[in-house]
């Protein structure tokens, strides 16, 4: 006797008869498992139960897949079991590649909403990319839609990306293209002073002559300090 | 009242039960002088399924209905260890294999289970005395020990699904080597404890000398 529990063939035990009572609740939206479907079914749940080296106490979440597919819009008696038994290939492969950190309830929903919203029934894209979003999902938690959302997938949150990150602390303006000439960039540091609209600029001697002899040239302007000027020529005549 | 207890049913071979796996080893002992019937034993792996299944429901929450098979194991392995520790505190095998035979396995494991979470609760206890007590200097190994081994044993410890986990010691200068359960990491703290509080004096000195 070697030993009193064997978990070798614990979960291996085919499911059939349970598959084939769900076709009472799946026949009022037209689809139906024949006997051979619902034997290939269970074969594709103890395969995949296999392969993926897990093992399962009593029927599992088959029925529950069942239950829940069979109101797709995008299922017909063509392909009901084809997208079957894809999907619960799939579901024990997230599980392991999850490591368990999603329940069966949450799983199912998150692969039937992803088959209808963002799939519309393609099983293929089901397989490939939204498989894959769905693990990285559950093993980032509440990083994945800052890390790896994509477009279709975010509503009201958005990505955070290093460009994002840059623009909130320089400012827009910072990665303007239209008003990005050399005068204003600041690669050039010493013009820096000469942009601030804040700064006064000092003149000296020579601009300040320059300035007073075009305001003489204009013939309505009245010297201030013609008076003065006067007095002091005066003074160097006299002591002449 | 003499309590010496009859250690060994006169049918049973003690020899071939095994106290490391004594649930399985006592059913099969059990089977082979006539004592369980092959009914029994097949109500017993049916029942000792059954306790697998609540148990795994426990761990899982009751969420998933399949889990990977090395925690599947662990579970299994965790759920006859707590199942042996309640049939090895009854210290007689007629006794154990009758419960056995007839109580259900998940209420055996429930009483084991009990019986295990004590044991942790005090060894998490002399854990700290130990380390506050420790020796000012000692060997790398003996600080190893206690920073270390001691903190992530207990640290990992589940009573209810990794009840069987083991702590690996090698203090050779205090004998204390070997790879031990709950119950020998208790004792092993212990001994720790009396080393630390150092060599106790071989007379004591009265300070309240009687009258004459």
């Amino acid at each position: 006797m070697n030993g009193l529990i064997s978990l070798e063939n614990i979960s291996l035990r085919p499911v059939s008869e349970e598959i084939l009572d769900l076709n009472a609740v799946s026949k009022q939206y037209g689809l139906i498992l024949s006997e051979e479907d619902a034997k290939e079914l269970s074969d594709t749940r103890n395969r995949s139960l296999t392969e993926n080296e897990r093992i399962e106490i009593g029927v599992g979440p088959i029925t529950d897949i069942i239950k829940r597919f069979c109101t797709s819009k995008y299922l017909n008696n063509d392909n009901y079991t084809y997208v079957l038994n894809e999907v619960t290939y799939l579901f024990y492969y997230i599980k392991t590649e999850t490591d368990d950190n999603i329940s069966d309830s949450s799983l199912i929903d998150e692969l039937f909403e992803r088959f209808e919203l963002y799939c519309r029934g393609s099983i293929d894209l089901l397989q490939s990319r939204e498989t894959e979003r769905i693990i990285r999902k559950i093993n980032s938690g509440d990083n994945y839609y800052k890390w790896y959302a994509d477009r279709d997938e975010l509503d009201n949150v958005s990505r955070v990306t290093p460009t994002d990150v840059i623009q909130d602390g320089y400012g827009k303006e910072y990665f303007d293209p239209t008003g990005d000439t050399l005068a204003d960039h600041d690669y050039y540091e010493d013009d820096i002073e000469y942009r601030d609209d804040d700064t006064e600029v000092t003149l000296d001697a020579y601009d300040e002559f320059l300035q007073f002899r075009e305001l003489l040239r204009q013939e309505d302007y009245v010297n201030p300090n013609a008076a003065k000027e006067d007095m002091d020529d005066d003074e160097e005549n006299e002591n002449e | 009242m003499n309590d010496n207890r009859i250690i060994s049913f006169s049918g049973f071979d003690s020899s071939k039960i095994d106290r490391e796996d004594y649930a399985n080893s006592l059913a099969a002992e059990a089977y082979r002088v006539g004592f369980f019937s092959d009914s029994d034993i097949e109500k017993l792996k049916n029942d000792l399924l059954s306790a697998l299944a609540e148990v795994i429901g426990y761990y899982t929450k009751n969420e998933s209905t399949s889990l990977k098979i090395n925690t599947a194991q662990m579970l299994s392995k965790s759920m006859m260890f707590n199942i042996d520790t309640y049939l090895l505190s009854l210290c007689d095998d007629k006794s154990a294999a009758e419960i056995l035979r007839d109580r259900k396995p998940i209420e055996l494991y429930g009483k084991g289970y009990l019986i295990n979470q004590k044991l942790y609760k005090e060894a998490a206890v002399l854990f700290l005395k130990a380390r506050n007590n420790r020796l000012k200097s000692a060997s790398e190994e003996y600080n190893k020990t206690l920073d270390r081994y001691f903190k992530n044993y207990l640290t990992d410890y589940d009573p209810k699904f990794s009840a069987h986990n083991k702590i690996f010691l090698s203090l050779s200068e205090y004998e204390i080597d070997g790879a031990f359960h709950i119950s020998g990491a208790v004792d092993a703290l212990k001994k720790l404890i009396e080393i630390n509080a150092g060599v106790r004096a071989d007379y004591e000195i009265n300070v309240n000398p009687s009258a004459e």
